[in-house]
């Protein structure tokens, strides 16, 4: 059977998978008897109580299936399926007695869920002496009810993964109580439940009729990779979080995802570290046992290394790990607290006060150029310009966005909350931007040790239309924004998978760091100051 | 009197049928429209001399512009029906023809003295039928132009073009290219989400902002022009200038479809006071707090240097642009210029 590898991986690790199974048979059994039972579960002796269960539920769910017609072709689509599998095993069934009843075992074991192994070697022991027209009969309805139950069994999964343990029951509850809900569950087990890769739709379908659009969109990245599934229970809900508003996009820039990152490490650390507590284990292995903690977590984000992380972000996440790795204090207690400290002066140090810095640097040059053109939006070229906007009257701000309505509207608003004036074009008009701005002011996600600067899709041009215009191109970059690679060509995790532009560094006129102002070339400079080398 | 009135009439509804289309129809049709409406203003007005002709077409040519600052073949066209007027009143007498090496910018006295008074009634038939061989050249532009594509378009290209949507003379250039069995790709560059889905099958769309990452795998790039100058600068709706910018980053030429009648004479000093901008496009749900504060802008045309276009497409043939301003003296009498 195609579902039975899956189902004997999933066994292992997922006990209570297993209870819920129970659960939702005992549930299940009941709608049936509700449903109108038929005469097979009263034939079967009581000892295989599973398999009488087995064999009414394709019974019930026969009459069942016929109100809901959509479901029912599905149904026998399946089951001529299951139909020309029972017939192939029927070959080997009548060549071997023996072997049929091996051949039965395995097909019993993933229903019985971990039971004791009796009940299955009972059942071919009723079987065998009967006619071979009953045994396809059984066989099909088993292998109909394997395929449902696992397809079932996967869509506990999901249900599992976007609740903790806690609640696992009342998602249960929600999906085999109401009436509604189990036609929704037997619509994402009907189609195609022959292949157990179920298509992303689908789970959708489940999704949004219990829970939030946010957990849809956990499921869909997890069961991409089925394997994963389970491991998922072990992800911080505060990463799950994350990642959602990622996918979501919901996070427009770098700085926030940092942010974000560290301030759902600081959720873990602290549940981390209570627990540790309550363990009494000891001290001296915190770090290295954080360490072991955090990576899975970090896989999870990255997809198990499909999507790197932001290169900011890889930064702030190495010399997270440095850190952890150094740590060395006589308590749990304390060590939590260290690192609880390091990662408040990380926010500070790297966003609060190197906002301040830069704007301070940059507020000096703009009072030369009154006229300023941004694109997209940037949190620290939005610090700077308002700065600069309170300092000095007479400055002009033209703003160049991506697409209408993108993410340069964030600027306008800016402006506009405060009252002040803006011009705003869209790329058409970057041409005309340019011609009339005396300075181009651009964020950036990255800045690589050969000068390149990742930027926002559009950067390249405006950056282009700068230069023909012969006015400077400023990009402003927080020191830990630098990395120690050459350019590379790829797509990054957590930011809406969106691709990023490089824009070579013969192009840009100027860095601005927190540290100082810098041509670009001067990259490798800021990386030995801040030690952020030997990174890669 | 009523010659007047009726021109009056015809001219006013010339202005309005422009003004009511939006969006704006297609460059041939209005120069096909401005070809009529001339030839029906010189047919009323009856000129005695040359010399009435001449001032009467641009009196009328400069207060249409005027009233309608964008389109410029509205000029193109009233000094291409005079150059047509000029020759053939030279070849009605037999006349030398000027010859522009050997002669400065103005005909000698004895030319102007005959031109000046030379009888209409006698080449008025003449007249009208090069302006109906006019229109026809007019009308048969885009099929010429189209022809070209399988010149310049190859197999395995891949062309970048931009606002495929409402250009006609760029679609059937592509077509034409596709249709004589050439395969390559287009790459469209869309202005809204809307068009990104109306898009013909040929086509992949993508948005002005993704341009910068597509071009390292684009082989040519083709523009269409709204106007081009003798200098061989040009105006090509508005994005274009960043295309052309990106494209000269990676070594792509540029092709420009030109027709004939887009050629301008005249440079073109201010080209702000050519746009016609147009809708905010901010979303709405900051129209309220944006009163006031914000200034949209929304340009029409983008100005390309010589330097970034590699060939205009004319009907006739390709050309270079430095050849642009030799290939003015096909069409315009460089008397009308320094009169103008």
């Amino acid at each position: 059977m195609s579902g039975n590898p899956n189902i004997t991986e999933k066994k292992h690790p997922a006990d209570k998978i297993k209870e819920t199974f129970e659960k939702l048979k005992e549930e299940l059994k009941t709608l049936g008897m509700i449903l109108g039972v038929n005469n097979d579960s009263t034939t079967q002796p009581p000892a295989s109580s599973t398999h009488s269960k087995e064999s009414t539920k394709p019974d019930d769910k026969n009459p069942y299936h016929k109100d809901v017609t959509a479901d029912d072709k599905k149904a026998r689509k399946a089951a001529k399926a299951a139909e020309k599998k029972a017939r192939a095993e029927k070959s080997v069934a009548n060549k071997a007695a023996a072997a049929a009843g091996s051949t039965q075992q395995p097909q019993k074991k993933p229903e019985q869920a971990g039971k004791n192994q009796e009940k299955p070697k009972q059942e071919p022991k009723q079987v065998v002496p009967d006619s071979t027209a009953k045994l396809i009969e059984e066989n099909r309805q088993l292998t109909k009810t394997t395929e449902q139950l696992a397809a079932q069994m996967e869509s506990l999964v999901v249900v599992e993964e976007t609740k903790t343990n806690g609640d696992l029951k009342s998602a249960i509850k929600k999906t085999t109580g109401v009436e509604k809900n189990v036609r929704h569950v037997h619509n994402v087990i009907m189609p195609s439940a022959v292949t157990f890769d179920l298509p992303k739709n689908q789970v959708k379908i489940v999704a949004s009729d219990s829970d939030e659009g946010v957990a849809s969109e956990i499921e869909s990245t997890a069961i991409s990779q089925l394997d994963d599934a389970t491991c998922l229970a072990h992800i911080h809900p505060a990463f799950l979080t994350l990642l959602a508003q990622s996918e979501l996009e919901k996070i427009p820039d770098v700085e926030t995802v940092c942010i974000k990152f560290i301030k759902a490490f600081k959720e873990f650390l602290r549940d981390w570290t209570a627990e540790r507590e309550k363990n009494q284990t000891e001290a001296s292995s915190f770090g290295h046992d954080l360490d072991l903690a955090i990576r899975p977590q970090l896989a999870h984000l990255t997809q198990n290394g499909h999507w790197p992380l932001p290169f900011a972000l890889g930064n702030t996440v190495r010399l997270l790990k440095r850190t952890i790795k150094r740590v060395d204090d006589q308590t749990n207690a304390e060590c939590g607290e260290t690192l609880q400290n390091y990662l408040e002066d990380t926010l500070s140090i790297n966003f609060s006060s190197a906002y301040k810095a830069i704007s301070q640097l940059l507020v000096r040059k703009i009072r030369q150029f009154k006229k300023v053109v941004v694109f997209d939006w940037c949190p620290v070229v939005n610090h700077v310009l308002l700065d600069a906007r309170e300092q000095i009257e007479d400055m002009q701000l033209t703003v160049i966005d991506a697409n209408s309505s993108g993410r340069g509207t964030r600027h306008v608003k800016s402006f506009v909350d405060r009252g002040y004036n803006v011009k705003y074009v869209t790329m058409k008009g970057a041409s005309w931007a340019s011609r009339d701005g005396a300075v181009l002011i651009l964020g950036c996600s990255a800045i690589f040790a050969n000068g390149a600067v990742a930027a926002q899709k559009g950067a390249l041009a405006s950056v282009l239309t700068a230069n023909h215009y012969n006015i400077p191109v400023i990009v402003v970059a927080e020191h830990f924004k630098f990395i120690d690679k050459g350019q590379v060509y790829q797509r990054v995790a957590l930011l809406g998978r969106q691709n990023i532009e490089f824009i070579q560094s013969d192009l840009v006129t100027a860095v601005v760091t927190d540290l100082r102002i810098l041509g670009p070339t001067s990259a490798p400079a800021v990386l030995k100051a801040k030690a952020l080398t030997d990174m890669a | 009197m009523d010659s007047n009135t009726d021109i009056e009439d015809l001219k006013r509804e010339f202005i309005f049928t422009l003004r009511r289309k939006f969006p704006r129809d297609s460059s041939s049709s209005i120069a096909i429209m401005t070809v009529n409406l001339i030839r029906k203003i010189i047919f009323r007005e009856n000129p005695r001399t040359m010399a009435d002709l001449q001032r009467s077409l641009t009196s009328h040519c400069k207060r249409l512009h005027a009233s309608e600052r964008s389109e410029l073949i509205i000029i193109n066209i009233g000094l291409m029906i005079s150059k047509l007027a000029r020759d053939e009143v030279l070849q009605k007498r037999g006349g030398r023809e000027p010859e522009p090496l050997y002669s400065l910018w103005r005909d000698d006295d004895e030319t102007m003295e005959r031109l000046k008074n030379a009888d209409m009634k006698k080449i008025r038939k003449d007249l009208q039928a090069s302006i109906k061989e006019l229109s026809t050249e007019i009308e048969s532009s885009r099929e010429c132009i189209a022809s070209q594509s399988t010149e310049l378009l190859f197999n395995n290209d891949i062309v970048m073009v931009h606002s495929l949507a409402t250009s006609k003379t760029m679609h059937s250039f592509l077509t034409h290219a596709v249709k004589s069995g050439r395969k390559h790709r287009v790459i469209d560059v869309v202005d809204e989400e809307e068009h990104l889905e109306t898009a013909p099958d040929f086509v992949t769309p993508i948005e002005l902002f993704e341009v910068a990452s597509r071009m390292p795998e684009t082989s040519k790039v083709v523009l269409v022009a709204a106007a081009y100058f003798p200098d061989g600068s040009c105006l090509v709706p508005a994005g274009g200038h960043q295309i052309a910018l990106l494209a000269k980053r990676h070594c792509v030429p540029v092709y420009v479809l030109a027709p004939f009648y887009k050629l301008c004479p005249f440079f073109m000093t201010d080209p702000a006071s050519l746009h016609s901008f147009r809708s905010n496009t901010l979303p709405f749900d900051m129209s309220a707090n944006s009163a006031g504060h914000v200034d949209c802008l929304h340009p029409a045309f983008d100005a390309l240097q010589s330097d970034l276009v590699t060939l205009f497409v004319s009907n006739t043939s390709c050309i270079i642009p430095s050849h642009v301003n030799r290939l003015k003296e096909d069409y315009y009498h460089s008397q009308d210029i320094a009169d103008f």
